[in-house]
């Protein structure tokens, strides 16, 4: 079995600030509120088996270490 | 019975320094085996193959004795071959271990693999050299009593070289304060990590502990920097204590981020068992590795030593 993955890199971006996120290769998802930004970024970190990291408290990046 | 011991008794000189120069070396390996929760492989059968080539190793250094005395000298080639084993033993137990890190939530890292390897393939050598002076001593005293004093003075140099030295000896340690900056974790006044997540925050507050490892000279400094030995004090720490993660939870990661200005060490870690008298013992006992262990300080008094002489 081949197994790739991608590490060192931004795998999703959650805010509720639709103006801070533009659009890029990563995916994006957009909250209603930091509480859904949190809830959004808890399951994609969980999915991902990523790092959450908060860039500022309306937007967070989810990033897989290693 | 009694004839068979009266016969034993009259064996010759070069079998005695076989039979108490491979009981010698053995007898070394078995007191190197100390298998404890860090050490690979902690079950029996690692105890077999351990015990196996130590056997093997004994055979060869007690054997080696009586062959040189006999103008055998291809006996040193067999040697050499041992040699040779001994490495492609450590190459395997290297692979071993490297694949069983993938599986581990802390994993060892390459460097402490490496150590680990490093030990076992030395032990085998210590093992010939101990059965090799062992019955060297007993063809020189001709007698196998000379072999046993023989014996216990390498037991005990082996037992001397066996132990490396401990974090605690080139570091102080001590319980730091956790605290948060926003989303920034702190170890006193070290940046640990970024936590995004504010049910990761929570969790970490009340699991984590936060240890500062302060080093106690110029080259111990270096030797913390080491990512290697960071690596080892986070899997010595959760192996000994357990960890509170999982696959999943990317967010409670026990980690080491180092000071820049003073070299400090700021720790986290995620124990099962939260007892700080413990956590302090368990970072003071992780071993230095060998392969993060720089001396700045001895080269610098190399070159000064060697300006002065005009040699540089």
């Amino acid at each position: 079995m081949i197994d790739i993955t991608i590490a060192q890199s931004i795998l999703a971006v959650v805010s509720c600030k639709p103006d801070r996120v533009g659009n890029g290769a990563v995916p994006v998802f957009l909250a209603q509120s930091i509480e859904e930004v949190q809830k959004l970024g808890a399951t994609l970190g969980q999915i991902l088996d990523g790092m959450v990291h908060e860039l500022e408290p309306e937007t967070i990046i989810v990033v897989r270490h290693s | 019975m009694i004839k068979g011991l009266m016969h034993l008794m009259h064996l010759d000189l070069y079998t005695w320094a076989v039979i108490i120069g491979v009981l010698a070396g053995f007898a070394t390996r078995m007191l190197l085996l100390r298998t404890d929760y860090r050490q690979y492989p902690t079950y029996p059968h690692g105890h077999v193959i351990h015990l196996s080539l130590g056997l093997i190793a004994a055979g060869m250094g007690a054997v080696a004795v009586p062959a040189l005395l006999d103008r055998n000298y291809t006996a040193i080639t067999f040697l050499a071959l041992a040699a040779q084993q001994f490495r492609e033993v450590r190459n395997m137990e290297r692979e071993t271990m490297s694949k069983l890190d993938h599986m581990e939530l802390v994993p060892r890292g390459a460097s402490y693999i490496e150590g680990i390897a490093m030990v076992f393939e030395g032990r085998n050598y210590l093992v010939i050299f101990s059965s090799f002076i062992t019955s060297l001593a007993v063809v020189i005293i001709h007698h196998w009593y000379g072999g046993v004093i023989a014996g216990l003075v390498m037991i005990f140099v082996a037992s001397r070289l066996r132990t490396g030295r401990f974090l605690r000896e080139i570091a102080e340690i001590r319980l730091g304060t956790l605290r948060w900056e926003g989303a920034n974790l702190f170890v006193d006044d070290i940046h640990l990590m970024n936590v995004g997540l504010k049910k990761d925050r929570e969790r970490i507050g009340q699991h984590g502990v936060g240890v500062v490892v302060q080093p106690l000279s110029a080259d111990s400094v270096i030797t913390l920097a080491n990512m290697g030995q960071r690596q080892a004090i986070l899997h010595d720490v959760s192996a000994t204590l357990g960890v509170y993660r999982d696959t999943g939870e990317a967010g409670l990661v026990p980690i080491a981020k180092r000071k820049l200005e003073d070299g400090r060490l700021g720790i986290l870690v995620l124990p099962q068992e939260k007892d700080e008298h413990k956590i302090i013992d368990a970072v003071g006992r992780v071993p230095v590795l060998e392969s993060a262990v720089r001396m700045p300080t001895e080269t610098l008094h190399h070159i000064n030593s060697s300006d002065r002489r005009g040699w540089s």
